[in-house]
């Protein structure tokens, strides 16, 4: 599956969030998390690692969480996290693959 | 006098032998290591009586919600939390998912920060074969703790 490098995580926040609040982010990402150990089925050839290797999350531009992600994730992954809403703030998630190359995305978290 | 020195030394002989049988039984063993003790390297305190938490035990021991049998060992969705509250001087630093057979046993390392206001993780991972997923939470005070979770895979997926 190729992946397109110019995509960007698809992010999920609740729509009504409180302030202090505890709420759960979604991120689906498309990405075949090839652990470079397979082989191709027809070819016979080893399929070349390609996997996403770091998920930083930043809220308010402070850095609050760092996921070393590996090979053992399934395709697509799909990463749920929280955060606790104390202000009103943009989230942005910071994906780097083993290419080199960099997802990025921004939310904005409005409290209540 | 000659009988009891000749006695003692049978002893001290047969010591010696009983020990020398005792460390070549051992000592296959840990070259044979099974796969499954490598992968255990990275361990943390378990919970003494699993039914029976301590106080401390129930906030640090995490706990790995996933599926008891997994059609696709392509994709099995899992759940890891701690239940633990994320003080600026006191909280999860970091989460560790691993499994005891799989190629690749690393599912992920989480690193948290109090801004998260819990330990929590859900995503999807692959497993080869029917395994103990097991989760390693890290406190800044009071180091590792290791909960875990049985499943059966029909069909790996790695």
């Amino acid at each position: 599956m190729a992946i397109v490098e110019t995509q960007k995580p698809k992010m999920r926040i609740p729509s009504d969030i409180k302030k202090g609040s505890i709420v759960e982010i979604k991120v689906k990402i498309e990405h075949p998390m090839e652990s470079g150990l397979r082989k191709d089925r027809d070819t016979k050839k080893p399929i070349p690692k390609h996997t996403l290797e770091k998920m930083v999350v930043y809220y308010g531009g402070e850095q609050i969480s760092e996921f070393e992600l590996s090979p053992g994730l399934s395709e697509n992954p799909l990463i749920g996290f929280k955060v606790k809403a104390a202000k009103s703030a943009p989230l942005k998630v910071s994906m780097t693959c083993s290419e080199g190359n960099k997802f990025e995305e921004t939310v904005e978290i409005k409290v209540s | 006098m000659n009988i009891i020195k000749e006695s003692l030394s049978r002893r001290t002989f047969l010591k010696a032998a009983a020990l020398l049988g005792l460390i070549s039984a051992i000592i296959p063993d840990m070259l044979l290591m099974p796969k499954k003790l490598f992968a255990a390297a990275e361990s943390g305190r378990k919970a003494a009586d699993p039914k029976n938490l301590t106080p401390e035990e129930a906030m640090h021991i995490p706990k790995v919600d996933i599926p008891l049998i997994a059609e696709d060992g392509s994709l099995v969705p899992i759940i890891v939390s701690v239940n633990h509250p994320m003080e600026t001087d006191h909280y999860i630093k970091s989460i560790y998912i691993l499994d005891d057979l799989s190629a690749i046993p690393s599912k992920g390392l989480y690193r948290f920060t109090p801004a998260n206001g819990e330990a929590y993780i859900s995503t999807r991972i692959k497993l080869a074969e029917s395994t103990k997923v097991r989760a390693i939470a890290e406190c800044n005070k009071h180091g590792k703790w290791e909960g875990s979770a049985d499943i059966k895979v029909t069909v790996g997926g790695c």
